[in-house]
């Protein structure tokens, strides 16, 4: 998924030349991924289609910026990343925090047993509504990583964050989830 | 960092979050985006070249002129065969008609052909609604002015 798709280039050139067609293509390939991230970002899907229209029209604008050597998808993310978070602020300016990390975690005792019960029994809509909980910036992480499969490199360039401090947010990130799921007594499962 | 971190393949929660089902968007998003970014196009236009909707607001009000014109003026029967028939015979006085009906119809083509050229292909979907409304209203008009026919004007009767 990482490495940047010649398909993609020739895509650009085209929405670049005017070509309907292109941009209808470029809606079809990502429309659904980047809807996806944004509805876990925005945890409304009427707001995430909002902001999924912000973001194509933002990069449609903006295409000349695009670079050719990351793949358009990460970069449609990073687009949908900054305009999910603008939205936050806008809605609650004290909700977001980019860059400030909290405070160390509480972790409880590994248990092994309990990713493969995890593995096992776990739902769907559990694992949402435990993701849901979790902020967004967690959320987000998490969606980018495992769903999306992007390695640290190309997350920390959506992000706009070092690689170190992508590691230390998704092993947050999967700590807070897996308190979650624990909490929501789906670790006893299996 | 641990080994499920650095492979996601091998890692339940990974897998458990990856199968998390994706909301999807309809084709009418494509549609939503194409409007904007289309309507973008249209206002970033060169500013000799109208708009969409401007050509077929100026087309309409072109048609209206044109018709209501040639009603007031031309095409009324009793005006235009009152004009004529003070000069000539009343046979000649249909023929002229019969040229003004023709007249018109020309102004009106050219008025489309000259809105067509203005406005881009593939921009203009209310060219067609309006040409056929206008094309209606034409026809109507020229109806009214075949039906009441040329009537001699009584001063020519008389003579």
């Amino acid at each position: 998924m990482t490495e940047p798709l010649a398909d993609d280039r020739s895509l650009v050139r085209r929405c670049l030349a005017g070509e309907d067609a292109a941009f209808e293509l470029t809606l079809d390939l990502y429309r659904d991924r980047v809807f996806s991230l944004l509805c876990r970002l925005a945890q409304n899907p009427a707001d995430a289609e909002d902001l999924a229209q912000e973001t194509f029209l933002k990069a449609f604008r903006n295409l000349s910026q695009y670079d050719p050597s990351r793949p358009l998808l990460s970069w449609l993310f990073a687009i949908a990343h900054n305009t999910a978070m603008d939205f936050h602020r806008a809605r609650n300016p004290a909700l977001v925090s980019l860059d400030a990390e909290e405070a160390p975690l509480e972790l409880p005792e590994r248990t092994p047993r309990l990713e493969l019960a995890v593995a096992a029994s776990l739902r769907s809509r559990e694992i949402e509504l435990v993701l849901s909980s979790l902020p967004p910036l967690y959320r987000e992480i998490l969606i980018l990583r495992h769903q999306e499969e992007l390695d640290y490199a190309e997350i920390g360039r959506i992000l706009e964050l070092p690689s170190g401090t992508v590691k230390n947010r998704l092993f947050r990130a999967r700590e807070k989830l897996r308190t979650g799921l624990e909490a929501a007594g789906l670790g006893e499962c299996g | 960092m641990n080994a499920m971190d650095r492979d996601p393949s091998g890692d339940p929660l990974g897998k458990a979050l990856a199968a998390l089902p994706r909301p999807r968007l309809g084709p009418a998003f494509n549609r939503r985006i194409m409007m904007a970014l289309r309507a973008e196009t249209a206002s970033r236009r060169a500013p000799w070249t109208l708009p969409a909707e401007a050509s077929a607001l100026a087309l309409a009000s072109t048609w209206m002129a044109a018709v209501l014109w040639t009603l007031l003026f031309n095409w009324t029967p009793e005006r235009t065969l009152h004009a004529l028939s003070l000069a000539m015979h009343p046979s000649e006085a249909g023929a002229l008609l019969k040229l003004q009906l023709a007249k018109g119809l020309i102004l009106c083509t050219q008025s489309l052909s000259l809105f067509r050229t203005l406005c881009p292909s593939g921009c203009f979907s209310p060219e067609l609604v309006l040409q056929w409304a206008c094309a209606a209203l034409l026809a109507g008009a020229i109806l009214f002015a075949v039906s009441r026919g040329p009537e001699p004007h009584a001063a020519w009767r008389k003579s």
